[in-house]
């Protein structure tokens, strides 16, 4: 065994006699002189315990490929906060919209159809003041804000 | 068939590249990192696995550039292959009366001071067990230089645990 090691040191022996030295320094008993190289043999036995966690490299990839697994992650996320924003807008929107819509409805009959009557009477009053204006292309811009303060009064 | 040969002759190897990034990049994390990122490579490439002469080679081969990549990004220094380069002291403390721990402990951390290239040669033969012919094939260098840097690794290492003794 010992020439065996001096080989090993020179650097010829093979991995199969380096494994027959690795077996023979892992045992109990060696003669004296051999017991100082023990920690070398030790330190390459403690090596092969160093073992991947597999567990780790089946998990969701953390580079690399990765990268973009995580981007996509992101985006997806982004988008679903997107479209849960954009539906609590729009219901919001909607529900103030009906509350002016309901808000501005007369409540009293009587009041509803002598308001509407009064709008009619007024309508039908511009028709009949500038019915060529109203229907005219060339009516200019002065004409048509006239017309729109009149019927606002 | 891809997926048995991927998991009977690729999966097992796990370890032992772990072990070489882990020896590459000093960091577990990274080392990890690696792998799994070679493990997605290989699984894409396998329409040409059969044009691959040594699967293992070439996972080993991938999984140190991949590490070597790791560390150039992170800007760590890479050290350029010279057959010549100075192999590093053990310690200073080679003297004194070492407790086995202690000794494993200097040695670890002197085996973390050789250059990229030392360490790699190292590791896949001292723990690995690989063969001269392997280790050239995966760092692409030749027998020769695999040889001399082994050399005078297990001679540094033989003065160390000798002067110890002494």
């Amino acid at each position: 065994m010992k020439q065996l090691l001096e080989q090993y040191w020179q650097g010829k022996t093979t991995p199969e006699e380096e494994q027959l030295l690795q077996a023979f320094f892992s045992g109990e008993s060696l003669p004296e002189e051999l017991e100082i190289y023990r920690p070398l043999f030790l330190w390459k036995d403690r090596q092969k315990d160093i073992r991947l966690d597999r567990n780790e490299i089946l998990a969701a990839p953390r580079t690399g490929a990765g990268n973009l697994y995580s981007a996509l992650k992101v985006a997806a996320s982004v988008m679903i906060l997107v479209t849960v924003a954009i539906g609590f807008y729009t219901h919001y929107k909607q529900e103030k919209f009906m509350d002016k819509v309901f808000s501005e409805t007369y409540t009293d009959p009587k009041e509803a159809v002598r308001e509407t009557g009064k709008i009619v009477a007024k309508v039908s009053t511009l028709l009949q003041l500038v019915p060529d204006k109203l229907l005219s292309e060339s009516t200019t811009d002065s004409t048509k804000t006239a017309l729109t303060n009149d019927s606002i009064q | 068939m891809k997926q048995d040969k991927f998991r009977n002759r690729i999966l097992p190897l796990g370890d032992k590249l772990f072990r070489l990034a882990l020896r590459i990049t000093g960091n577990r994390q990274d080392a990890e990192d690696v792998v799994q990122d070679m493990l997605l490579n290989i699984w894409k490439k396998k329409g040409e696995w059969d044009s691959i002469a040594n699967l293992e080679a070439y996972c080993f081969r991938s999984t140190r550039n991949l590490a070597l990549d790791k560390m150039s990004s992170q800007q760590h220094q890479q050290g350029t292959f010279d057959e010549n380069q100075d192999i590093p002291e053990i310690g200073s403390n080679i003297q004194e009366q070492l407790e086995q721990e202690e000794q494993l402990a200097l040695l670890e951390n002197y085996v973390n001071r050789l250059s990229e290239k030392q360490r790699t040669i190292f590791q896949l033969r001292e723990v690995e067990g690989l063969s001269y012919k392997q280790i050239a094939g995966i760092m692409t260098i030749s027998e020769e230089q695999v040889k001399v840097n082994l050399f005078r690794l297990r001679q540094k290492l033989k003065e160390f645990f000798e002067i110890k003794s002494v």
